[in-house]
């Protein structure tokens, strides 16, 4: 390569000597900031992980100096790079630039003054204002929320692009695979970067794939794969130019691969044993900010001296942000629970009006009765008609009209781009909803079954609860999962859990569980229109339920429980299909002379811990019915807090009705033992009453 | 749903109620909360009321049969209710012991300590229980509980403050405090006052002076005071105690402890008195096992072993410290483990079995040139034995007036459970071995 070649390709991506200085300044901020964070580090100044981007700076700067302002990315544990690189583009000031730079360095001291309040640190550094979403500790945690992004780009006829950083790690995770299948169907305006530095921590990528590059995965989803040199600054930026250019274009989206090198070990106690330091050495020989330099110095472009002054410049800037670092605060322990939820605050006038119309709705017995799945329907469509952002994702979902039909019709009325089938991949699913919730759109995504929830785990739970509070709450995910739960239909051990309690355990996500046609519709819309990510779980067996819902428009506050049956002897605490079983051994038991009072929970998180209390401290005595698994139930949360805040006012020991510990069978029989009955309600209720 | 009516328990020591009157007959209907019945614990009359509103359908108890507290003695409910359940065979109480003299003990019991009566083991309530108790100053201590393993429940506290008279609750609160069960206060129309609590609590002013004098001091009834007044006044409240007087010539009593004084026992120990009055009486115990009693329900438990109290004056007041199988103990013996003991009660160090478990109690008041007085019995001891002080009188003796030292020994004894003769037998034994005290090594 000579200078007339760096020259001819100057005119070939119309970028200027200042352009040039620029990713030359980029890279040996990244350099600089790096080994100070290594230094940092090493004087446990910096607590933590810190995994160094040193060596990678050709891919970060190349690829993020071919965006718009406008478009998005999304970065990993060793994302220094990429959140500096974009920050710096948008900064257009040199004040605007130091500070970008301190509010990084400040994050990773832990500092309120850091970027995510000192919330995120090193690997969940994010900047969501400026189109960071973010970096994420899960190798391979944001390929589907890039996936996502990229689908409400195009759900919002937008052109702005996503650009997707993962390493030579990643594409051996299942998000790797359904994201791009699910990009490459949907041609998303994506591009995907993997940086290939050889080594998934410690294990070469030879010994974790048999391709020799990355980029020829891409064939498997019909989409193109390029391989470039991820110490060029400018071949990373030709190719992921041509790749962009695409998205923005609607022509889907493309994998390039750059071959890279990473100068220090996975993380500060890698020794590195796995590598040899000839190939160190010869990596280091292609070191991308002195070839930079080198080829500009041949081309004439620059002088000695203004390299040396650049090379000073970028060590000051990296001092300054040090110290600004330093100087700053902790962050509060008293914001410790700031932003964990976008609050969500009823006027007692809100909640009062739905205590009245639920009044109503159950003593007016002209009231229309429909089906609890058109109940549903009639959220969804109320609420697409309302607000264009809403959307519907997921398996079956479309002509089908979802497996027990609560979007039917909706594909018709709204069309393929408002009701949209997905593959069978519920982690691409889970992190399409939060990368579009993240965007600007309201998804509302249906996985089949709670059982097959934890597929989709990692990113309901990893990234769309925990983002805003990581970002510093910087962003909100305002997107519902739709599922379903409960036995009664002999479906067994894969089909028929109730698992409410993996995800109230989670702060940052609501968890809702209507049990009536009333409840269902009410809270859906109610939770369609929340800040927050929530997860709505049905029941299979209430579907074909009917009860009184009114024609007119209404919402249920969230975190109101509902006490369906008002008594004085014993309190029954559950929700879901067991509030119908509650209520029957409710009524079976006042022939007996006993008065129970049936509190429906509605919502799990939030929780209405004031209408559990007064309850207790009515009767005293306390069943809690639920069909989860006994041990570790959401039931024992709940008998956990009556005895923080009601202990004095208990008159006997609180008993837990619960399916049985062992996986719900299939044949009827075991199905019924399994699961709390009538009969054994009544029972716990009777043993109470002595 | 039919309502037991049960045999209440009213006081901690209560295990048991007889029924005086029925107020109400088969059939009647009766209001939640009216009194249906009058019964007698063992310590007052109280009346029972009716658990629920309804007929009564059944009553299974009549006047004059003792039944077991908790004991179902009538049931309520609506007409032609099943109550089978109630009439189950075998859940009649035993018949009440037939009235007139005490049969003989059939055994003795295994050396029962005679602990008093506090039932063992923690008390179960519900911690609403315990709300509503505070709430109510109703004591724990005084409610029997209805709930599983006796657990006592919300419905017990509310149903023990309903039996209760009337109070202020600072009068319920106080009386709590100060030990003052509020039964054994007169339920008049109006509620009982803080301050008839604390006339109560107070010793019984003589009734001379017209109007009240102005107190100096108030001090609360409280602690060892407050046992006291409740052990004094139950004693004095239920036992029929009878107190026979002898004089005793106590000549060879002097002149053995001034022997000792002369040649100490082991260890240099001079024995004092009341040291060689429970040797002496232990021996007497020892001859006359129907001293060494008490009373337990319907039934005379004679003691297997003999423990001797000696009532102590100290700074926090009366104690007893009591001597363990005096019969089997050497004088030296008696005398350190009196010493011990007494100097652990003194210094408030009393371990929980020095102050228990006695079977008969000395209390010697000769130091304050007190000669006669009638001593109030221990419980649930039957007999107590009170000591004058040794003061040298002209005596007649065999025609010739001489000066002898007399002491005059006062035995109080319940009547219910030992009549005078065989009182006064023993009574005369104890005299013969203070003035023959060689009589001991026979």
């Amino acid at each position: 390569m000579n200078a007339t070649d760096l020259k001819t390709i100057m005119q070939a991506q119309g970028i200027t000597r200042e352009d040039l200085l620029d990713y030359l300044r980029q890279m040996r901020v990244i350099r600089n900031f790096e080994e100070a964070v290594y230094d940092l580090l090493g004087r446990n100044i910096i607590k933590g992980a810190s995994h160094l981007y040193a060596g990678q700076e050709a891919v970060a700067v190349g690829a993020i100096s071919v965006l718009r302002d406008d478009d998005l990315i999304t970065s990993t544990h060793r994302g220094h790079g990429h959140c500096y690189a974009r920050g710096d583009r948008l900064a257009k000031t040199p004040e605007e630039k130091q500070e970008h730079l301190n509010k990084m360095m400040a994050e990773l001291c832990g500092r309120a003054t850091g970027y995510c309040r000192g919330r995120g640190g090193s690997m969940h550094i994010a900047d969501v204002e400026r189109g960071n979403l973010g970096a994420t500790g899960i190798v391979g945690g944001n390929i589907p929320v890039a996936t996502g992004a990229a689908l409400s780009m195009k759900l919002q006829k937008s052109d702005r692009v996503v650009l997707c950083f993962f390493g030579d790690g990643a594409a051996n995770t299942g998000n790797f695979h359904e994201s791009l299948n699910m990009a490459a169907i949907w041609k998303l305006p994506v591009v995907y970067i993997v940086e290939n530095n050889l080594y998934g921590m410690s294990v070469p990528f030879e010994k974790a794939s048999s391709c020799k590059n990355i980029a020829d995965r891409g064939c498997a989803y019909c989409m193109p794969g390029e391989v470039v040199d991820g110490m060029d600054v400018l071949a990373v930026r030709d190719a992921v130019s041509r790749a962009v250019d695409r998205a923005r274009h609607g022509e889907g989206p493309t994998i390039v691969e750059c071959k890279t090198y990473r100068w220090y070990g996975h993380s500060r106690s890698d020794p590195r044993v796995y590598r040899t330091r000839e190939e160190e050495k010869a990596w280091k020989e292609r070191d991308p900010i002195p070839t930079l330099e080198r080829r500009m110095l041949e081309a004439g472009l620059v002088t000695p001296q203004e390299l040396d002054e650049l090379a000073r410049a970028c060590e000051k800037a990296v001092e300054i942000s040090i110290d600004f670092a330093l100087n700053s605060p902790f962050p509060d322990p008293s914001e410790l629970y700031d932003d964990v939820y976008v609050p969500t605050v009823y006027t007692p006038s809100q909640i009062a009006k739905e205590r009245e119309l639920r009044e109503r709705v159950r003593s007016d017995p002209n009231m229309r009765q429909i089906y609890y799945w058109e109940a549903l329907v009639e959220a969804f469509r109320e609420e697409m008609t309302r607000d264009p952002r809403v959307f519907i994702m997921g398996e079956d979902v479309g002509l089908y009209g979802g497996a027990y039909g609560a979007t039917r019709g909706l594909y018709q009325e709204f069309g393929p781009e408002r009701v949209i089938d997905t593959p069978i991949s519920e982690a691409a699913i889970g992190g399409a909803a939060v990368g579009a919730a993240m965007t600007g759109m309201r998804p509302v995504a249906e996985i089949m079954y709670v059982d097959f929830t934890p597929l989709a785990m990692d990113q309901i739970a990893n990234q769309g609860a925990k983002n805003r509070y990581m970002f510093g709450g910087k962003t909100k995910v305002p997107m519902v999962i739709r599922t379903e739960g409960g036995a009664g239909r002999s479906i067994a051990a894969h089909h028929s859990q109730s698992l409410e309690a993996l995800w109230t355990h989670f702060p940052g996500i609501y968890v809702v569980m209507p049990a009536t046609p009333y409840d269902a519709k009410g809270l859906l819309k109610e939770c369609i229109r929340n800040d927050n990510p929530i997860m709505f779980i049905e029941h299979k067996m209430l579907y074909g339920t009917k009860g009184p819902v009114p024609e007119e428009e209404y919402t249920i506050p969230l975190g109101v429980a509902d006490i369906k049956r008002p008594g004085k002897d014993v309190t029954i605490i559950t929700y879901s299909r067991m509030v119908l079983r509650a209520l029957e051994a409710a009524e079976n038991l006042a022939k007996e002379g006993i008065d129970v009072e049936v509190v429906d929970l509605r919502c799990l998180k939030p929780l209405d811990v004031d209408t559990i209390i007064e309850s207790v401290k009515k009767t005293g005595r306390v069943v809690g019915v639920t069909e989860a698994y006994k041990t570790g139930s959401f039931i024992s949360e709940i008998f956990t807090i009556i005895n923080e805040l009601a202990f004095d006012y208990l008159d006997a020991p609180m008993v837990r009705v619960a399916a049985a510990d062992v996986p719900v069978p299939m044949a009827e029989t075991l199905e019924d033992a399994a699961i709390p009955s009538v009969e054994r309600i009544e029972a716990a209720v009777r043993q109470l009453v002595y | 749903m039919a309502k037991e009516v049960i045999m209440p328990k009213m006081g901690q020591t209560m295990e048991a109620g007889t029924i005086i009157e029925w107020y109400v007959k088969e059939g009647d209907t009766v209001k939640k909360g009216e009194p249906i019945f009058k019964f007698e614990s063992d310590k007052a009359a109280l009346e029972a009321e009716a658990p629920a509103s309804g007929t009564v359908l059944k009553i299974l108890h009549h006047p004059g049969e003792t039944v077991p507290i908790l004991e179902v003695v009538a049931v309520i409910g609506e007409p032609g209710e099943d109550i089978s359940r109630f009439l189950k065979p075998g859940a009649a109480p035993e018949a009440a012991a037939p009235a007139g003299a005490p049969e003989a003990p059939t055994a003795v019991t295994p050396a029962a300590p005679a602990a008093p009566p506090i039932p063992e083991g923690r008390r179960f309530a519900s911690p609403r229980a315990r709300m509503v108790a505070k709430q109510l100053g109703v004591p724990l201590e005084r409610i029997t509980g209805t709930g599983p393993g006796g657990r006592i429940v919300e419905r017990d506290v509310l149903a023990y403050a309903q039996s209760l008279p009337k109070a202020t609750p600072a009068a319920r609160k106080l009386a709590a405090e100060m030990g003052v069960p509020l039964e054994t206060l007169a339920a008049g129309p109006e509620r009982i006052t803080r301050a008839e609590v604390e006339r109560a609590a107070a010793p019984v002013p003589p009734p001379a002076a017209p109007a009240p004098a102005p107190a100096v001091q108030a001090i609360p009834m409280a602690g060892v005071r407050a046992i006291i007044a409740e052990r004094m006044s139950a004693s004095a409240r239920t036992t029929a105690a009878v107190t026979l007087f002898t004089e005793v010539d106590a000549t060879a009593l002097v002149q053995l402890r001034e022997s000792f004084k002369q040649s100490p026992l082991a260890g240099g120990l001079v024995p004092g008195y009341n040291e060689i009055l429970v040797l002496i009486v232990g021996r007497a115990l020892q001859e006359h096992p129907n001293m060494n009693v008490r009373l337990v329900e319907n039934r005379i438990e004679q003691l297997a072993v003999i423990n001797i109290g000696v009532a102590v004056d100290t700074e926090r007041g009366l104690l007893v410290p009591v001597i363990r199988d005096v019969a089997s103990k050497r004088l030296g013996d008696i005398v350190a483990e009196f010493r011990m003991l007494v100097e652990r009660a003194r210094a408030g160090q009393s371990l929980p079995d020095d102050l228990s478990g006695g079977t008969f109690t000395i209390t010697n008041l000769g130091m304050y040139e007190v000669d006669g007085f009638t001593p109030i019995i221990n419980l649930p001891e039957c007999a107590i034995l009170g000591v004058g002080r040794i003061v040298e009188k002209p005596v007649a003796l065999n025609g010739q007036v001489v000066i002898r030292p007399m002491m005059v020994l006062s035995l109080t004894f319940d009547h219910r459970i030992n009549d005078g003769a065989p009182a006064g037998r023993f009574l005369q034994r104890v005299k013969q071995l203070i003035e023959r005290p060689y009589l001991l090594l026979a």
